[in-house]
């Protein structure tokens, strides 16, 4: 992996004067200017390789590197890695929709370092796809394209843009069809861009819009089939739901390295900071967040490769539930840091108010965590414990979660709109059963083993309550939403006990030893679900204690900067459908 | 053990079951929903689609993706489709 040269490359170009000199984008975001050279550094290292499939030429093959390379662009600057990273979101249809369009011309594009847009949301139109009225119309062999898409990111900048376009009067969900749209080619005048709108974070960033007037666009713009552009879009959110998650892991970074220089410094009452215990556990439930948004984040990430046909619960639970879990932790933090959260003037930490005015924007990306959380209650009763065979052992979580494995390439063509079990929360009772006794010392052992049992029996009353639901449509009802909370919960602990199972190295180290990391987890996770163990409050405070005291560990359960190995577990086959 | 509670060999018994499941989903409809007239015409979204299919699958016990709601878009036609899926299975043991 790349991961670690592109953390060295941003550490030397965050220095006075180079491209990502906090200064030098702080002076950006005041005057709501974008950072280009940021992204033009970005450009020179090659990251928009990344953004393209290696079957179209480029060197993206696995989300978790992705990830991993985007995170580190957020845990510097989050409006930079929105800005840059928006490429891929604009390209996705293109890879998911594979020879069915003009993946091949994108991918040129993309690598040459133009931008892409993706066009999905209207003026008036809020996050219902099937309310969009720009519209596409047949001309000559070609397509004739009239309507707005706003606010769009990238949409002055990129030349390119895939926009969801109306091809039945009618609409529906057949009506629809995706469209890359090259500006550059389309005549005089047809096209328009819509001013850059004002913003409380990203304030860099080119969240604008674009109106077409009677577009001429060739045949070949077509992406996918037409009227395939819903069910397109739809899976390739997906895919973009789990990307998202890294600009909330990198925010999370940022916000940890804030606190932790400043437990390093400031002294109150003539101790340390870490000395008050009320500071300790508020900046371990903070790390335990950071743990827990990872294993998450990573799961999702690998489970697009092992599981794409879950995707659809997968991407929703990931984007509906990191993001939130990141916001309460940046609030965390701004607590303990106090007034140098808020104040923007004072040396080193004037970033968080910046770090966390940008990070609001996340829970919004890509279907909002209420549109993401609403899908799931609709479908919540499908997946409810026992009511379809787990999967089968090569798709056990702790199977495709180990180090060493190397993902599947990732299949599109398995994605599925309704996802057929979930394979991760579905692995719970085995994870719990399959606890050793054995991890540190007797007594830590039992704890953990107790806080899994805990979750276990949370798990099992989420599950007689959904006994009596039947899925519905519309807006959910609190009742509903709450169930889907529960979930997100329960499956964010069942990937923290598959992640535990999976990575015997993480059974060591400050946060791995006595199983510390992941007690932290669980007890994250019972607080959630209204069964905060007695246990927690001094996990946390041992969490917060290592933060404070050991400031060369990164915090982290994810050695996502090691080089690449080859698989040695022979795990590359793509088990069955 | 599947729910349903009809003749699963009958496709119009199928189209007044599936008639009955939609009109949950619109409760200001005001009228019986007419099984010839296109779903999309009834104004569901997205998410209600994707939850309409879940629960014909729910409630059938066979895999129907809701693009198989998209591609045969009236009652009439899905229970075409559904009498197909039944017929071209044994019921399945939940």
């Amino acid at each position: 992996m790349r991961t670690a040269d592109l953390e060295a490359r941003i550490a030397g170009w965050s220095r006075p004067g180079g491209p990502f000199d906090p200064a030098v984008l702080t002076a950006h975001d005041e005057a709501e200017s974008f950072p280009a050279e940021a992204c033009a550094a970005l450009d020179a290292w090659g990251l928009p390789e990344y953004y393209v499939p290696v079957r179209y030429g480029g060197r993206q093959d696995r989300l978790d590197e992705f990830l991993a390379l985007l995170r580190r662009i957020a845990a510097r600057d989050l409006t930079v890695a929105v800005a840059h990273g928006k490429t891929f979101l604009g390209g996705v249809c293109a890879w998911v929709a594979q020879e069915d369009g003009p993946a091949d011309l994108l991918a040129r594009h993309v690598l040459a370092g133009q931008p892409v847009a993706w066009g999905l949301t209207e003026p008036d139109g809020g996050s219902d796809l099937l309310a969009g009225s720009l519209t596409a119309t047949r001309h000559g062999s070609g397509w004739l394209l009239s309507g707005r898409k706003w606010p769009v990111n990238n949409a002055t900048r990129g030349n390119l843009m895939c926009v969801l376009a109306r091809t039945d009067p009618q609409g529906g969900p057949r009506g629809f069809t995706v469209f890359l749209i090259d500006k550059r080619a389309t005549p005089a005048g047809t096209v328009r861009p819509l001013p850059k709108m004002p913003t409380h974070g990203i304030r860099g960033a080119d969240i604008s819009g674009v109106e077409l007037r009677a577009a001429r666009v060739p045949a070949h713009a077509l992406v996918g089939t037409v009227g395939g552009g819903l069910e397109l879009v739809l899976k390739s959110l997906q895919l973009t739901r789990i990307v998202c998650v890294s600009l909330s892991l990198g925010a999370g970074d940022h916000a940890l390295g804030l606190l932790r220089r400043f437990l390093g410094e400031r002294r109150l009452y003539g101790r340390d900071l870490v000395a008050l215990p009320h500071v300790r556990v508020t900046a371990g439930r903070a790390v335990a967040r950071q743990f827990l948004a990872e294993a998450v984040a990573h799961t999702a990430a690998r489970a697009a490769h092992q599981v794409p046909e879950e995707l659809s619960v997968v991407s929703a639970v990931a984007k509906a539930f990191v993001p939130t879990l990141i916001h309460g932790q940046l609030r965390l933090v701004g607590d303990l840091l106090g007034a140098r959260g808020f104040l923007t003037g004072v040396e080193g930490y004037g970033g968080f108010a910046k770090l966390e005015r940008d990070h609001q924007v996340v829970p919004l990306f890509d279907g909002s965590t209420w549109v993401n959380r609403a899908g799931l209650a609709g479908v919540l009763p499908l997946l409810r414990p026992g009511r379809r065979a787990t999967a089968p052992g090569a798709a056990s979580p702790v199977r495709w979660l180990r180090e060493e494995h190397r993902p599947a390439p990732l299949d599109t063509r398995r994605l599925r709109l309704s996802a057929p079990r979930d394979s991760v929360l579905g692995a719970l009772p085995t994870l719990v059963a399959e606890l050793t006794g054995n991890d540190g010392t007797p007594g830590a052992a039992d704890q953990t083993a107790s806080l899994a049992r805990a979750l276990l029996r949370a798990y099992e009353r989420l599950g007689a309550d959904l006994a009596g639901t039947r899925p519905t449509g519309g807006a959910p009802s609190t009742a509903a939403l709450r169930l889907a909370e529960r979930y997100e919960w329960c499956f964010a602990g069942a990937a923290a006990l598959a992640l535990h199972a999976a990575r015997p190295r993480l059974h060591d180290g400050p946060w791995g030893r006595d199983g510390l990391w992941l007690r932290g987890c669980l007890a994250l996770v019972l607080e959630g679900l209204d069964s905060g163990p007695s246990a927690a409050t001094q996990v946390y405070d041992r969490l917060g204690t290592l933060l404070g005291s050991t400031p060369d560990v990164p915090v982290s359960v994810l050695d996502d900067t090691a080089p690449d190995e080859p698989a040695r577990d022979g795990s590359v086959e793509v088990p069955a459908a | 053990m599947t729910t349903y509670g009809f003749d699963r060999a009958a496709p119009s018994e199928i189209q007044s079951w599936l008639v009955e499941r939609l009109a949950e989903y619109l409760p200001d409809l005001g009228e019986a929903v007419d099984p010839h007239r296109q779903l999309g015409e009834y104004g569901l979204d997205s998410i209600t689609v994707v939850a309409f299919a879940a629960d014909v699958e729910e409630q059938l016990g066979i895999p129907v993706d809701p693009t198989a709601i998209w591609d045969y878009p009236t009652v009439s036609e899905l229970a075409g489709y559904v009498a197909d899926e039944l017929a071209g299975r044994r019921p399945q043991a939940a």
